[in-house]
């Protein structure tokens, strides 16, 4: 059987007899978290805000003494705290989500590290290699505790590491190929999420794989938005084959699951370029007006396919 | 509910729960469960926002380049019209499809009145009172989950640009506070709210939803000395109204689990006022702390990610503003962080060695 959710209690207070004081029991037994759940939240709070606000001080304690201490001190000291906290996570007994979360903390710790390191060699405080160094040093990392959010942390770092490369280094590239770049990376990494989430090769949450998908919507919408309003002809083929393909897989792998996120993201990214399209085409006022009333038509059309692609989930067709 | 066998089973199961046979209009509920918005999902709901606001922005794009914006008459009448196709096609047909639509002609309503408002030299005030207005009349009269959402912030916005019209922007410490009690209400009688047919179902979730982002809103003004006057009063007369209802709903949950060990909940308490007493300057730490807890308390998801968002940003605030030196904030940040993993300690520790004994 499955689970009773919010939905379900709201169409029973609908439809049946059920007394408000029923109904409110009901909630509290189906719905709400019992003593278990509340327990399992402040322990993750406290645990939480104790290492967070601990990691904080350290922090603000170098900041302090920052000229009055020693280049090797400085280092030391952050380095030190990288290997104690490592060892902590290593030797505590304590559930392996406590201990990915310290896993997690120390990952940030390097940054501290690489940090500090800018600051005593004046590299600068958002050179590319710093963020470059900061995200190899902590792959072994991701890759052993093969934590999600810690996952999205190495991304994160590797598309920042990406986008301050060019900035700083490869200036003479267009800002399209890195863009395109990015959109065809984070697509390339979804693509392989969900392979492995087929595969069954592990499991992957659904968090994880959205908000993947969301930051390769984005630069997708970016760099088609760049070619279509700047009229880059010699680089649209090969952003309309990669937007093709990816589109073209995410709708398929949409219908295929019925997944009501991907059939939502994909048609919207494609009603935004289209948009670009028309600005760009109809360069005076009518142009806006042609424009909103092609979202209203087009944003509805895509909801009025997602309810029913709901529907047949629910039915299950 | 996917299926007669599905619905049977539920019932089944909350019949065995609350000890009584309930009398059930099955067909009521299999046309409910065919209605649309019995399938609307988040990825829905945010589709119609975004599409809606990008809509009317290029209406207004089209309203300001084509100059069709130097009538006030015409801005009023289109003004009218788009509120009351907005109203009428959400009254009549439900269905959220039209949601996307009804959302655009609505704000292009509110963007159209504004201009004309402006066009005439009126007092910004009286704009923002009218604004509110429109809004009320439309929380009473619309059934709609969307436009109950709008108008919820919309009435929010508008009293927080009153504050700033008014050059008393220390207001939004009782608008928090008021805010904040709503929102305890709206928890607290989830059932006695779903049982009202204008307010139950999609409409009470829209109306929480509209609550939590207007206390953020304003928790985030309380939060900004840049936005606020730095009049200490303030800020400790609402920190106390909000830790006072922290500690109410901590009182509740207590009770809820039946601990009756006076000693432990004065512990609790005590524990409790120290920790948000020293924040006491700063009441939006205490505010999303309620968020959060409230939101937890009644596993309301989006509330649990806004509250966790808020809490993070605004202890980070607190901080920052803190004038104090480094070598401060640094010692209160430690004992803070010792703090909790001592608290975490005693609480855990001794619960696993009770559990053992």
């Amino acid at each position: 059987m499955k689970d009773i959710e919010r939905n379900d209690l709201e169409l029973i207070s609908e439809h049946s007899d059920i007394s408000e004081k029923e109904l409110q029991q009901s909630l509290e037994d189906f719905i709400y978290p019992d003593q278990d759940s509340w327990a399992k939240f402040i322990r993750i709070v406290l645990l939480t805000l104790g290492v967070g606000f601990m990691a904080a001080g350290i922090v603000f304690f170098f900041a302090y003494n920052w000229d009055e201490l020693d280049k090797f001190i400085k280092l030391g000291i952050v380095q030190g705290l990288v290997i104690l906290v490592t060892i902590l996570s290593l030797t505590l007994k304590i559930d392996l989500l406590y201990k990915n979360i310290i896993l997690t903390a120390t990952s940030l710790l390097v940054g501290v590290m690489f940090a500090v390191f800018g600051q005593v060699y004046q590299t600068g405080a958002n050179a590319y290699d710093f963020f470059f160094a900061w995200t190899v040093f902590i792959s072994l990392w991701v890759f052993i505790s093969n934590f999600p959010p810690l996952w999205l942390l190495y991304l994160g770092l590797g598309n920042l590491t990406i986008y301050l490369y060019w900035e700083q280094v490869a200036r003479n590239w267009d800002f399209i190929y890195l863009t395109a770049g990015l959109f065809v990376l984070n697509a390339s990494i979804l693509l392989i999420c969900t392979w492995i989430q087929k595969q069954k090769k592990g499991e992957i949450p659904t968090y994880f794989t959205n908000t993947i998908a969301i930051a390769a919507a984005i630069w997708s919408v970016y760099s088609n938005l760049y070619w279509i309003l700047d009229g880059r002809g010699t680089e649209a083929p090969v952003i309309i084959a990669a937007t093709c393909l990816f589109y073209g897989l995410g709708l398929w792998y949409a219908i295929k699951e019925k997944s009501i996120f991907y059939m939502g993201l994909i048609p919207f990214s494609i009603i935004i370029i289209i948009s670009g399209a028309i600005i760009k085409g109809i360069e005076d006022d009518a142009g806006f007006l042609l424009i909103s009333v092609f979202i209203i038509a087009s944003v509805s059309f895509v909801i009025w396919n997602l309810i029913q692609m709901q529907r047949r989930k629910n039915h299950g067709k | 509910m996917e299926n007669k066998n599905t619905i049977q089973s539920i019932f089944d199961t909350i019949q065995n729960k609350i000890g009584r046979e309930l009398r059930v209009n099955i067909s009521g509920i299999e046309t409910s469960v065919n209605d649309d918005r019995n399938s609307q999902s988040l990825t829905i709901k945010v589709l119609s926002i975004i599409g809606g606001i990008l809509s009317s922005l290029a209406f207004c794009l089209f309203l300001t380049l084509g100059s069709i914006d130097k009538s006030q008459t015409a801005m009023y009448i289109l003004s009218g019209i788009f509120f009351m196709t907005s109203i009428w096609m959400n009254k009549k047909y439900d269905k959220v499809i039209l949601d996307t639509i009804s959302v655009c002609l609505y704000l292009i309503g509110y963007v159209a009145f504004g201009i004309g408002f402006y066009l005439g030299k009126g007092d910004p005030l009286y704009v923002q009172l009218l604004y509110m207005l429109f809004a009320t009349i439309t929380l009473l009269i619309s059934k709609s989950y969307i436009l109950t959402f709008i108008s919820i912030l919309m009435i929010n916005g508008a009293c927080i640009a009153i504050f700033f019209e008014i050059e008393n922007i220390d207001l939004v410490h009782a608008l928090v506070v008021v805010i904040a009690f709503i929102c305890i209400y709206f928890t607290f009688n989830e059932a006695k709210f779903m049982k009202i047919k204008a307010i139950g179902g999609k409409r009470y979730l829209a109306i929480r939803t509209g609550l939590t982002l207007s206390l953020l809103t304003c928790l985030y003004f309380v939060g900004r000395s840049t936005y606020m006057d730095r009049n200490w009063i303030f800020n400790w007369v609402s920190s106390g109204f909000l830790i006072l209802m922290v500690m109410w709903l901590i009182n509740c949950l207590l009770n809820r689990f039946h601990c009756e060990d006076i000693g432990k909940k004065i512990l609790v308490f005590i524990v409790v006022l120290v920790c948000l007493g020293f924040t006491a300057m700063t009441p939006a730490i205490s505010g999303s702390l309620l968020l959060l807890l409230l939101s937890f308390k009644v596993n309301y998801k989006t509330g649990i990610a806004l509250g966790i968002i808020g809490f993070i940003y605004f202890i980070g605030m607190f901080y920052y503003d803190l004038n104090i030196s480094l070598l401060h904030k640094s010692i209160a940040m430690f004992v803070s962080g010792a703090f909790f993993i001592l608290l975490y300690l005693m609480i855990f520790k001794k619960s696993n060695s009770h559990e053992k004994a």
